[in-house]
């Protein structure tokens, strides 16, 4: 190709996205060198593309839903005369499939939500959500050994991969002005599908915990906070957007508030 | 052995993570993939088995993406807006580190939620997908010269949507990862 395949600032683009040849390359580092407004832009989009990547690139390692896998045998497209059908007939199976999947998905998520309430008639609802968090703090709060499942030394690590397995963008507070160093955190399992329990510890031994799931309403909403007891264990908790979340410990409650409320200013 | 079948299934996994990139919500992304497989096998034989299928599995989801998931979803922020205008203006020390804040990639994150759907495409199938600007003109179906435009649109509103915490210092205990 010519040698003004791109012009401008296209050339820039194009350095940044490897469309270049070695040559329009060195001409592009060269004019870098001189013009730090342009590197600075290139720098930004090459920051784009990492992050980007950071955000998405994951979701091509999940295994894939069983219900994708092409149905079919190689015979059945063989003829041209006989393709229509069965293509047709193909994809009436794979509707037919997808639509027994969904049905059976909503069937069996009524069947298993109808037991919980059964069984635990507190648990279920939207008003009791601190309650597993609660039960998440009492289980692992008192661990010696293995309190987080990462540590905060995997801080980056940590948030990266529970943002993904909760598909929200997830930030860890810092909450080090109000005596609270970070741990870790875990992934756990909740009604709304996968939580996440971030742990931070006193200097006197101390521990706290932040619950974050998905919320039940579609709402998406934002509440108030709200407070619950059980024992000597507070919990303040609120939804905001598709998030729930709840702070939980052993403490008093204005001093569990003021930490809450740095929570909230920094989520 | 099937070619066709075998390189649609090879495809699922960069077609499931384009289309949860593009509407962000796992079971929509899904139902996106799905329809495109349908309406491949479908349309099989228009397929000239010259240029390379993923490019044209991705054509098809592009275009299932264009005519039926078009914006009908209300903006799925999920960060109150005030957040982002909280954090202080701090010159910035720290553009060679990879470590990419978390702040950013929330901002991120947002702005490209928040971009046109045809910006949002071309970016992401180049930017994401690894694709040439040539491969994307021809799966967009538009001149590269616009592919291009839309490119620069889409870097630019990201620059300013990630402005604010691009710019940001991080603190020496970091708070955001």
């Amino acid at each position: 190709m010519s040698r003004n395949r791109f012009e401008g600032s296209e050339l820039l683009h194009a350095y940044v996205d490897g469309e270049l040849k070695p040559e329009e390359r060195l001409r592009v580092e060269q004019w870098l060198e001189t013009h730090p407004d342009d590197a600075r832009r290139v720098t930004e989009w090459q920051k784009q593309n990492q992050g980007i990547n950071n955000l998405f690139a994951p979701k091509a390692d999940e295994p894939i839903p069983e219900y994708f896998s092409p149905p079919s045998k190689p015979q059945h497209i063989l003829s041209d005369n006989r393709t229509s059908a069965s293509i047709l007939s193909r994809i009436a199976a794979s509707f037919l499939i997808l639509a027994i999947g969904i049905a059976g998905g909503w069937f069996g998520r009524d069947y298993l939500k109808n037991i919980t309430i059964d069984r635990t008639a507190t648990i279920a609802t939207k008003q009791n959500f601190p309650q597993p968090a609660m039960e998440a703090h009492w289980i692992y709060t008192p661990e010696v050994r293995h309190p987080v499942e990462v540590e905060k030394n995997e801080q980056d690590h940590l948030a990266k991969w529970l943002s993904y397995r909760l598909e929200t963008p997830l930030t860890i507070p810092d909450l080090s002005a109000q005596g609270f160093d970070l741990m870790g955190g875990r992934l756990l399992p909740s009604q709304t599908g996968p939580a996440a329990q971030f742990m931070y510890e006193s200097k006197a031994g101390s521990r706290i915990t932040l619950y974050l799931t998905k919320s039940f309403n579609d709402e998406k909403g934002e509440t108030g906070f709200q407070f619950k007891q059980a024992e000597s264990t507070r919990a303040f908790y609120w939804y905001n957007g598709a998030l729930g979340y709840a702070v939980i410990g052993d403490i008093k409650r204005n001093e569990l508030l003021e930490i809450v409320n740095d929570v909230y200013q920094q989520l | 052995m099937d070619e066709f079948l075998d390189q649609l299934t090879k495809s699922i996994p960069f077609l499931r993570r384009y289309a949860y990139a593009l509407v962000k919500d796992s079971s929509k992304a899904d139902d996106l993939v799905q329809d495109c497989l349908e309406r491949s096998l479908a349309k099989r034989d228009q397929w000239k088995g010259d240029g390379s299928l993923k490019s044209w599995l991705y054509r098809i989801l592009s275009n299932i993406h264009l005519n039926h998931y078009r914006q009908n979803q209300t903006n799925p922020l999920h960060f109150p807006a005030e957040l982002t205008e909280r954090t202080p203006l701090v010159p910035d020390t720290d553009t060679t580190s990879h470590q990419l804040s978390h702040l950013y990639l929330r901002d991120l994150d947002k702005g490209i939620t928040q971009l046109p759907d045809e910006q949002k495409q071309v970016l992401l199938l180049i930017a994401l997908e690894g694709l040439s600007y040539s491969e994307v003109s021809a799966i967009t179906q538009v001149p590269l010269g616009t592919v291009m435009s839309r490119l620069s649109r889409a870097r630019e509103t990201l620059r300013k949507s990630t402005a604010i915490s691009s710019s940001k210092k991080v603190p020496p205990i970091r708070r955001i990862k």
